[in-house]
């Protein structure tokens, strides 16, 4: 007999990307049965994660109350000329490391996937158009996942932007460096003949 | 399951850290759903087949789980216009879904299939894709389904539509305001929707749309009973259009 506690943490961990039921009953176990106060320690986790994040109101990524405009928003050395505009806040700190980019950011916290019912009102597409006209930018680049959603999404924030006359590029797609041709997968190879450039 | 000639992609949803339960739609077997293992590594070249819209070749496998394994899948033709165009790739979508919802699970839907299948051709062509061509789609796949909408004889009195008329989607279609009292439609829209249900879908592109655009796309998910999610984006991405 499951008691209603049990079955309710359950229920909210099921929730959870990758977690069937199965799982979710197994976790919950676990942590009943551990030293310390695992459930305890995880709540409290979870309830300062609730309480101390937010989005920046600035780019919309995740960052703390405490530092709204985000760090990089705030940062006086980067080129005010340029957003990048990214599906995730993860997304945000692959291209941090890359170490190249100088420019600002723009998180919309997902891509349109018309199949799984998510429509442009549930991304953050208007506050990157409130950023365009209140903003001195002359660049936006589009860097959203190369699938069927990315490509929707830049399409779709491509579409307007054009009103607003703001230059609009994409990433380039290829294969990933350090791949061989052999081994490259189709899809990939194909895109990367297609965008390939003119060698001076 | 038996053998499984073509498929096409309708979605794909992340199961576990690896894997991905993908959504196929057949001609022997309809809309199945199919478990691929290790997809999301990226240590399967053919895993970048598995995006909706593309035609396949899979190589299934039963086991003792709850579906079948997709071994490996080989692309037999790629959405390549749809991907760099919003209209197409929403209409891409939109028309997938709306085959796939109207097949039936683990069982013969062989037209469906093929009008799926031609569907993708036309997004493929050079001339812009225009809201006649979804209606002619929607026509199409609602009589190969079995929900022929009503569009020349009123379901209730067997009598030649005529003004006035109205839609009602309980009663099977157009019927007369007199028959069935139901938002009014015209009888010339009614006749325009019957020319595109009986018109190749490559002859339907930049026909003039029957008003309302969305007639049966209303008709088509009273009969599913639930909503088709693509449907949003589309109305959105033909509202941007500028036909
Ligand atoms: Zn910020
Ligand atoms: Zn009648």
């Amino acid at each position: 007999m499951t008691s209603d506690p049990i079955r309710r943490a359950v229920r909210q961990l099921s929730r959870l990307p990758g977690i069937g039921e199965k799982t979710a009953t197994r976790l919950v176990y676990w942590m009943l049965t551990q030293p310390g106060d695992v459930p305890a320690q995880l709540a409290s986790a979870l309830q300062e994660l609730d309480a101390s994040i937010t989005e920046c109101k600035v780019c919309c990524t995740l960052t703390t109350h405490d530092e709204d405009p985000c760090r990089l928003c705030a940062r006086g050395d980067r080129d005010d000329t340029l957003i990048l505009v990214v599906e995730h806040p993860q997304d945000v700190l692959a291209f941090e490391r890359t170490g190249e980019y100088r420019g600002r950011y723009h998180v919309l916290h997902g891509a349109l996937s018309p199949l799984d019912g998510i429509t442009p009102d549930q991304l953050r597409i208007r506050p990157l158009l409130e950023r365009l006209r209140a903003e001195t930018v002359t660049e936006v680049v589009l860097a959203t996942d190369p699938n069927v959603e990315g490509d929707a999404t830049a399409m779709y924030v491509a579409r307007l932007l054009r009103p607003i006359g703001v230059r609009t590029t994409r990433l380039a797609h290829g294969i990933s460096v350090g791949t061989e041709i052999e081994y490259a997968d189709t899809v990939s190879l194909a895109r990367a003949f297609e965008y390939r450039r003119e060698l001076s | 399951m038996s053998a499984v000639d073509l498929a096409i992609v309708v979605g794909t949803i992340d199961f576990g850290d690896h894997d991905r339960v993908v959504r196929l739609l057949t001609a022997d077997q309809g809309r199945v759903a199919v478990m691929a293992r290790g997809v999301r590594s990226g240590r399967k070249p053919w895993a970048t087949s598995l995006q909706t819209g593309a035609l396949i070749r899979p190589e299934l496998k039963r086991t003792r789980g709850a579906l079948p394994l997709l071994v490996e899948a080989s692309a037999q033709q790629l959405p390549k216009r749809p991907r760099e165009d919003l209209d197409r790739l929403t209409a891409l979508a939109y028309g997938i879904e709306l085959c796939s919802a109207l097949a039936p699970e683990h069982n013969e839907a062989e037209r469906l299939f093929k009008l799926a299948c031609a569907w993708l051709q036309v997004l493929e062509v050079d001339e812009p894709i225009t809201p006649s061509s979804r209606q002619a789609l929607e026509a199409k796949a609602l009589t190969f389904a079995g929900f022929t909408p009503a569009l020349v004889l009123c379901p209730i009195c067997r009598e030649r539509l005529t003004d006035p008329c109205c839609f009602s989607t309980s009663s099977g279609g157009g019927v007369h305001a007199a028959c069935a009292p139901a938002p009014r439609v015209s009888a010339d829209a009614l006749l325009r929707l019957e020319a595109l249900r009986r018109t190749p879908l490559r002859d339907t592109l930049g026909v003039r749309p029957a008003a309302p655009l969305y007639l049966l796309t209303d008709f088509a998910e009273w009969h599913l009973g639930a909503g088709l999610k693509s449907r949003p984006m589309l109305e959105e991405v033909e509202g941007l259009s500028p036909t």
